[in-house]
């Protein structure tokens, strides 16, 4: 009797497990909004200066913003997708250190420059970031609100839903009631088109970009054979092996670089822990690291759906 | 885009298919609000004998299987958006419909507006029902109709 209800639970435990995760999500408003607000600040990219929204400051000085996340996200909790605090978010990454926010390379001298948003899908790891934008126009009708209800894959910054519109003049409600309206008639559209997201997502996997290069000290190139068969083939066939229905896309194949988009790798682990594309990438890279290659391979990244696997060298 | 305009044109279809058969009705968005939606819904085929129940029972066949789309509500899409999950409301369809059917929790307000088209047409009876979306949809994805958001995960 007890190894049965033993079994059982492993049973049901088994099952509780072998679901997916659920996608996260978190709201952000969007580049256009905080810059008609002047919630922009200058970020410097490798010399180029960049405007980029300053979202702490968003948070901390904007008194709309609050209710407007708020409102999307007890709707998105109603549909089972609790959002992901972008202001918790933003704090945890303030306390890094100033060591943490430099992504350089110390054997190469090479670097890649991560904007505060490549920051914050890092840490916050969502998979879907929402952007709203809104406008509160006076007409001689009565106040207008204009919505734009925006979803972006935070793997590939592809748009995957949105729904936009203008509501009907109104001079009774106050701005927060309108907002609210507004929020109500544009969530249907946006969850239906997030839903058929979803469905791909679950049938297809996630979608990533890899890209590999070599270092000009490396004495090989990807044109170079190994047992007959250059690198690129051995790049191909284990693509081939472990992505979703085998669908990549070799964009570019040279003998210094290999591109690989729309990738799409399994949206967890046989441990079902969510792979991101450093986890997928780190799968080649242990690979190639073997024998009969015995290659060392820089691992790097960009935002939680770009990997670049540099030959030659760590 | 291609989804938002392939769910119109599923609804249109569906819109034909099933509304043309028994009885035609009209329908305005007049707004959303708290997972609510309130349509103001008429009879073209019989517009005198339009009774308040028909006019309830329409509302909601409308949001569950059209698309909803006016000035004030913008763009709706229907709760049922494929052909499986038509399938199965189809098999629900008469028990939720019936007397003692379930369909009478999802209308929360509904009353007879005043319509007289003008003086040459005969009277038409309007209805404002106020359909629950909120809690219809919840009700669908409970029966299996449909499928959540978070289906899969």
């Amino acid at each position: 009797m007890k190894h049965a209800v033993f079994y059982l639970i492993l049973l049901f435990s088994f099952f509780s497990y072998s679901q997916a995760k659920k996608p996260t999500l978190m709201i952000l408003p969007s580049d256009n909004w905080c810059e008609q607000r002047f919630f922009m600040t200058e970020f410097d990219n490798q010399g180029t200066k960049q405007k980029v929204p300053n979202y702490k400051q968003v948070f901390q000085e904007d008194t709309e913003i609050g209710q407007v996340i708020s409102k999307i996200g007890s709707l998105m909790i109603d549909r089972g997708f609790p959002l992901k605090d972008a202001e918790q978010e933003l704090k945890a990454i303030e306390a890094r250190t100033a060591e943490d926010n430099m992504t350089s390379s110390s054997a190469s001298g090479s670097s890649i420059s991560e904007s505060p948003l490549d920051k914050l899908k890092n840490k916050a790891k969502a998979d879907v970031i929402i952007q709203i934008w809104w406008k509160v126009s006076k007409t001689d009708n009565g106040k207008v609100v204009s919505f734009v209800l925006e979803a972006f894959d935070a793997y590939t910054s592809k748009r995957i839903a949105a729904s936009t519109g203008n509501g009907s003049p109104n001079n009774t409600e106050i701005v927060p009631v309108l907002l609210q309206n507004a929020i109500q008639a544009n969530i249907d559209p946006f969850i239906s088109q997030l839903q058929a997201h979803f469905d791909d997502m679950l049938n297809n996997g996630r979608e990533i970009t890899l890209t590999l290069k070599k270092w000009s000290s490396w004495d090989k190139d990807f044109e170079t054979e190994i047992d007959d068969r250059e690198i690129t083939d051995y790049v191909n066939e284990w693509l081939q092996k472990n992505t979703v229905k085998n669908r990549f896309n070799l964009s570019d194949a040279s003998e210094n670089k290999i591109r690989c988009e729309q990738v799409r790798i399994p949206l967890y682990d046989s441990n079902n822990n969510p792979i991101d594309a450093r986890q997928f990438a780190k799968g080649m890279q242990k690979y190639f690291k073997a024998a009969p290659f015995n290659f060392e391979v820089k691992l790097m990244t960009r935002g939680l759906g770009e990997a670049i696997l540099v030959f030659g060298e760590k | 885009m291609k989804v938002l305009f392939s769910l119109i044109c599923f609804s249109i279809l569906v819109f034909s298919a099933c509304f043309g058969q028994k009885f035609n009705c009209q329908y305005d968005c007049q707004g959303i609000k708290d997972g609510s939606i309130e349509l103001v819904i008429w009879s073209t085929k019989k517009p005198d004998k339009y009774s308040l129940q028909e006019a309830q029972k329409d509302a909601l066949l409308a949001v569950i299987i059209t698309s909803i789309s006016s000035k004030n509500c913008q763009i709706q899409p229907p709760l049922i958006n494929d052909q499986d999950a038509l399938s199965s409301f189809k098999s629900i369809q008469k028990k939720f419909f019936s007397k003692n059917g379930d369909w009478k929790m999802f209308i929360s307000n509904s009353l007879e507006i005043n319509s007289n088209l003008n003086q040459t047409q005969e009277q038409s009876k309007k209805f404002k029902v106020l359909v629950l979306k909120s809690e219809l949809r919840q009700y669908l994805e409970d029966k299996n109709v449909i499928k959540p958001l978070n289906n899969g995960f």
